[in-house]
């Protein structure tokens, strides 16, 4: 019989605050996530439902007002702060609006992270920052300005700055907001390529969990779903229990602008 | 003549308006409120800051002690020019006012005393610390409140980096060692400038004479406490700046307000501070 497989990232009971909020109401109740190793996840929500909030907390950033969140089968709740950055060194978070280093060129943007935590010689880390560039296709702009690169290229950067510490787990936040139809052709092949180990980076599957406001796209990328709806976390299923839910929320998700 | 009618009545009543008062009242509340509130972000943000500096100082120092020395140029060497000419003008303020006066009593013997207890004791280091608070100071405020209203502060945290160890750490020991070494610079013009003063208006005072003047009337003590006085000036206003750019997440709009906050609350700390010193110039 085979041992069964332990969630990389486990929510239970949990509840969602609001980033920043004053107030202590949490934005998403009681949620049930479990993601395991491999699993390419994403998860629909309408603006301001809490999307942003849920990563944020998977990944670690905050914790959960109530319930219990555990990484790597670890409970946060019992980590002490170094371990927790650790854990979190693990996680790759890429922002809605790639939050770059404004005063960094783009290469610097990945060196810093590499250099603030690994003893690497400087031509070592180079290598990297080159290796991961060229993956993303981001090689020309690597000695421009991030804050003067263009906007739509600005969550790539953010993917290649994750990408540079080798995650087990991305969380992106919608990739495909405000990006051409090229570049959104680019990022689902891209992560595709990521989560089946078919990258010149990584030959071992990463774990990749995209929130959106649209579902179509994801479609034929992402292999489980969610949604989230009036403050709860609700599971979809696979592909093909996805065309057999009939939540209006979901079908106004997959049909955004039909 | 009409009987009921009395000057008094045209004049406002002597009796307060009861909303008035409760509204000022309430203000007053706020007011003390929000007073309180700062002390405690501040206190909590200072303790974090030094725990931070304590238990981090050698970590990624590849990468967070460059940041000390671009610190230290952007709030020391970069004022050099600004810091030469106030000490200059001291000089002549400080000799002209009181030396003049002196030599016409006869006194002119103290003038040495008068330069180390106006210069070196109070308005060295008051003077540069307010000029780094006014050019370094907002500039640190502006900068980190809008790295945090762009998500920056939220990205290092998601890499793995302390934006205490990061960002405050080396702008705090930065702006602590240049306020030091600017007064320290400072002082020494405004000693020279001042002898330049008594000697364009031919004060009967020797070079040798003022220098001893100003080596008796210095001690011991002067310079333990001048060293701790800059350090803490350095460190106040760059934990007030931080604190007001870094603690909570601002808007773009809000960045403005947050500055003048900043600016005020480190005058008041560094005048408190600054009485503190003074007592203990007193005691000692």
């Amino acid at each position: 019989m085979e041992a069964p497989i332990e969630p990389i990232i486990e929510l239970r009971d949990a509840d969602i605050p609001r980033l920043y909020a004053v107030t202590a109401a949490p934005i998403i109740q009681d949620v049930q996530l479990k993601i395991s190793r491999g699993d390419f996840w994403a998860i629909g929500a309408f603006p301001g439902t809490g999307k942003t909030d849920l990563l944020y907390t998977a990944a670690g950033l905050q914790r959960p007002l109530k319930g219990k969140h555990f990484l790597f089968g670890k409970d946060t709740a019992r980590m002490h702060e170094e371990e927790l950055v650790d854990m979190r060194l693990k996680i790759g978070v890429v922002f809605d609006t790639g939050r770059l280093f404004g005063n960094l060129t783009v290469a610097e943007n990945l060196a810093l992270p590499l250099a603030y935590h690994f003893h690497l010689p400087a031509e070592k880390r180079l290598q990297t920052v080159e290796k991961v560039l060229q993956a993303v296709g981001l090689t020309e702009i690597a000695n421009e300005r991030s804050a003067q690169i263009t906007r739509n290229l600005h969550q790539r950067v953010g993917l290649a700055r994750a990408l540079a510490l080798n995650p087990e787990v991305l969380l992106i936040d919608n990739p495909l907001l405000s990006v051409d139809p090229r570049q959104a052709r680019w990022w689902l092949e891209f992560l595709c390529d990521l989560n089946t180990g078919r990258t010149p980076l990584r030959k071992e599957p990463i774990t990749i969990i995209v929130a959106s406001d649209d579902l179509r796209p994801w479609t034929d990328t992402a292999r489980q779903f969610a949604f989230i709806k009036e403050k709860s976390f609700h599971l979809a299923g696979d592909r093909e229990s996805l065309k057999a839910v009939q939540e209006p929320i979901l079908r106004d998700l997959l049909m955004a602008f039909d | 003549m009409d009987e009921t009618f009395a000057p008094a009545d045209l004049l406002p009543s002597r009796v307060p308006n009861p909303r008035f008062l409760r509204s000022y009242l309430n203000w007053i509340g706020r007011l003390i409120l929000r007073v309180v509130r700062t002390i405690h972000g501040l206190g909590a943000f200072a303790i974090i800051t030094v725990g931070v500096t304590i238990t981090k100082f050698w970590k990624a120092s590849g990468v967070v002690h460059p940041l000390i020395i671009t610190q230290i140029y952007r709030s020391g060497v970069r004022l050099l020019p600004m810091v030469s000419f106030l000490a200059f003008a001291l000089g002549l303020v400080v000799i002209g006012q009181t030396v003049f006066q002196l030599t016409r009593v006869g006194a002119q013997n103290y003038a040495g005393m008068v330069m180390v207890s106006v210069v070196v004791r109070e308005l060295g280091p008051l003077m540069t610390a307010l000029i780094v608070l006014a050019r370094v100071g907002t500039a640190i405020v502006i900068e980190l409140s809008t790295s945090r209203a762009t998500g920056e502060v939220e990205a290092l945290e998601a890499v793995g980096i302390d934006p205490i160890h990061y960002l405050v750490m080396p702008r705090v020991l930065g702006t602590a060692i240049s306020i030091f070494a600017l007064t320290v610079y400072l002082i020494i013009m405004a000693l020279v400038s001042g002898y330049l003063f008594i000697f364009v208006q031919d004060v009967p005072l020797r070079p040798g004479e003022y220098f001893n003047q100003l080596t008796n009337s210095l001690g011991y003590p002067d310079f333990v406490l001048l060293a701790l006085k800059t350090l803490s000036f350095g460190m106040v206003i760059a934990t007030v700046t931080c604190y007001q750019g870094l603690a909570r997440p601002v808007r773009i709009d809000e960045v403005a307000e947050v500055t003048t906050n900043a600016v005020v609350e480190s005058i008041i700390a560094c005048v408190l501070l600054d009485a503190l010193f003074i007592i203990g110039y007193l005691i000692i």
